[in-house]
């Protein structure tokens, strides 16, 4: 399969600023050299607890963001040197769902406003040809032509979230970003908001960029799957195998402390919760970001800052333990 | 058992300028002493209006309308204010999902912690201080002497829910009821307290009654499951006997919608979603979603179905006349 995005050696810095001239004081380092690449047609899941800069590079890559160090390539082309029309081009190819499908829907536009916007703003003119769009998609998510009339209050979460998909696919994009897009629904809808998302995917060969912090889910949807810790990919690889191998200590305790909904399995399962709590991305420990939770911490851990290296094709690992043997 | 908690036939409703919000619509179930009974059920299922109707914390334009919560015997409805609040103060106590709801950002942790116990207690100034302290080591914060005199804001989400899990525990209260104590956490942090809540109620013998969204929360914590939809209670049972041997089609579809462990097998979505509690249906609440639904269930609510070991479940499917029928449907 050919490659469709690759992120370079992404840094994010965001600058804290004291005082009343604003001097810069010190740096959020919310992504700190992340490199990953997503295939044609595949599905990349990337997980994380907050503050582990997962949204700031999918918002990076959107060009949201300007990178602070690092690129980002789309089919090839680096886009973070894009401008003006360049820019605003590459956004046909590229869109994004988000989290809240309360917030990110316009309470004043009717849904046919919602998902005409993107079609007219990529030329589409004659309002006829806009109308029939507008209900080819909502046919797609879900949804129905009487539908296009009303506000977004008017619908559940779930349907709200059809509609944010919706829009997304007005302009047949390659690529699209998901970041949490059942986070706020219910567990009941949470299922139909996947399987669709499945079949869009499959029916349209799209490639999708999946974040979130459900790992069952995440582990179901994607192909292959990207952990990160304090701005830093740990571990990635195809999702099963993820699942299965769990080489980094911090794979491991993120894995064992997902609740299981198997009461017998669950009983089995004798971990020991990790101790403590993400340190800053302010204040970043020397070396691996995670030493200072880890069980296995070495003195080098803390020397060094450990490179993600391929332990096996298409399987990768950042940690010193691993790296060393 | 004799059970601490018994609450029969609550009814809460909201009178908002559109009508009457059935939020809770005859609830009842009974906490027994020690255990951890878990409350499940999706956004506007009636789980939190339930235990704050228990805690008398409904604001208007709610109000309970009808039934009772017996703590020990005493009606909560019915007694004075004075008395509730020194039940309250003293015997139930309540940890909410956002800590920084519970937490008074411009007072210290150790004067909040102190606050409870001066309301409800007759310790001198010193005992006080000193069992604020032995309260942050039980919930297990590291420096605890100085911890004490710092502030919300110096503490992280996981830290604060810890320290409003003090509170709760200040005044050494019988019952403990948690509303998604962990939603707002990252994994690793709920786990830690999950842990941290499962320990309190073994080695203090206390009563839990916890409420989420997540089955996996249950299964690690339970004891016993209520299920709840549409602001009544659609099945409870044993956690096992409600993981493994559900009886309610909503349960069953719950259970069936998350993905399985190592299986890319298509999930079986619940079609539509929950019903406006406005207009109540006059049937199942889950009727309009239910695959298996008649036109009894449309019309006509049923009571709850147990078998003897105190499985129950609301369900038509359940009754002898209806599974006869269905029984003989199948062999024509």
């Amino acid at each position: 399969m050919s490659e469709l995005l690759r992120v370079e050696n992404l840094k994010q810095y965001f600058p804290v600023r004291k005082g009343l001239l604003g001097k810069v004081h010190h740096y959020v380092k919310a992504v700190d050299g992340v490199s990953f690449h997503i295939r044609k047609g595949e599905i990349f899941g990337l997980v994380g607890e907050s503050g582990c800069g997962k949204s700031t590079t999918a918002r990076s890559i959107i060009g949201l963001h300007k990178p602070t160090e690092g690129k980002i390539f789309f089919e090839g082309q680096d886009i973070t040197a894009l401008t003006g029309e360049a820019k605003r081009m590459l956004y046909q190819e590229m869109q994004m769902i988000f989290q809240d499908p309360y917030a990110s829907l316009n309470p004043r536009m009717t849904v046919r406003e919602i998902i005409a916007e993107p079609l007219r703003a990529f030329g589409m003119q004659d309002a006829s040809a806009i109308d029939e769009a507008v209900y080819t998609l909502l046919e797609r998510v879900g949804l129905n032509k009487s539908h296009a009339t009303r506000y977004a209050h008017e619908f559940s979460g779930g349907q709200r979230q059809r509609i944010g998909i919706a829009r997304a696919l007005a302009i047949n994009p390659k690529f699209i970003i998901c970041d949490e897009p059942i986070s706020a629904l219910d567990v009941s809808i949470q299922a139909q908001i996947v399987n669709m998302l499945i079949d869009l995917q499959k029916a349209y060969g799209l490639t999708y960029l999946f974040i979130a912090h459900d790992l069952s889910m995440v582990k179901y949807i994607s192909n292959r799957i990207g952990i990160m810790y304090l701005g830093s990919m740990v571990e990635m690889g195809d999702s099963d195998l993820i699942f299965e191998k769990q080489r980094h200590p911090y794979t491991q305790a993120l894995l064992a402390a997902i609740p299981i909904p198997d009461p017998a399995a669950s009983d089995a399962r004798q971990t020991v919760a990790l101790q403590g709590d993400i340190p800053s991305p302010i204040d970043k420990p020397s070396g691996c970001s995670f030493r200072t939770r880890c069980q296995y911490a070495m003195p080098i851990c803390a020397a060094e800052e450990p490179v993600l290296q391929a332990v096996e094709p298409d399987y990768y690992v950042a940690c010193h333990l691993i790296n060393k043997s | 058992m004799n059970p601490i908690l018994q609450i029969n036939q609550l009814k809460t409703s909201f009178f908002t300028s559109s009508g009457e919000v059935a939020a809770v619509r005859g609830v009842s179930f009974e906490l027994q002493q020690g255990e951890i009974l878990g409350i499940v059920g999706e956004s506007g299922c009636g789980k939190s209006v339930t235990v704050k109707s228990i805690m008398n914390i409904i604001k208007p334009p709610g109000r309970v309308v009808d039934g009772e919560i017996l703590f020990k015997g005493e009606n909560l409805l019915t007694i004075s204010k004075r008395r509730i609040r020194e039940i309250k103060g003293n015997d139930i106590a309540m940890i909410f999902q956002d800590p920084m709801t519970s937490l008074n950002p411009v007072l210290t942790i150790g004067s909040q912690l102190m606050e409870t116990m001066k309301a409800h207690t007759k310790l001198t100034k010193a005992e006080r201080e000193q069992r604020a302290t032995d309260l942050l080591r039980a919930v297990q914060i590291n420096s605890p002497e100085t911890r004490l005199k710092q502030y919300p804001h110096e503490f992280s989400g996981g830290m604060r829910q810890r320290v409003v899990i003090a509170m709760a525990l200040a005044n050494d209260p019988e019952i403990l009821i948690a509303d998604e104590p962990t939603t707002a956490l990252d994994v690793t942090i709920q786990d830690q307290i999950l842990k941290l809540l499962k320990d309190l109620q073994r080695q203090q013998s206390k009563s839990v009654i916890l409420i989420t969204h997540d089955l996996g929360v249950v299964a690690q914590m339970c004891q016993r499951v209520l299920v709840m939809y549409g602001g009544i209670i659609v099945e409870s049972g044993t956690r096992e006997a409600i993981f493994y041997a559900p009886k309610h089609p909503y349960t069953i579809g719950l259970l069936r919608a998350m993905p399985k462990l190592n299986s890319r097998e298509r999930l079986e979505a619940i079609p539509g979603s929950p019903p406006a509690l406005i207009n109540p249906p006059k049937g199942c609440p889950f009727a309009s979603r239910c695959q298996s639904a008649m036109k009894l269930c449309l019309t006509r609510l049923p009571d709850f179905y147990a078998d003897d070991e105190g499985h129950k479940a609301r369900c038509w499917l359940l009754d002898p006349a209806v599974k006869e029928m269905k029984g003989r449907k199948g062999h024509e």
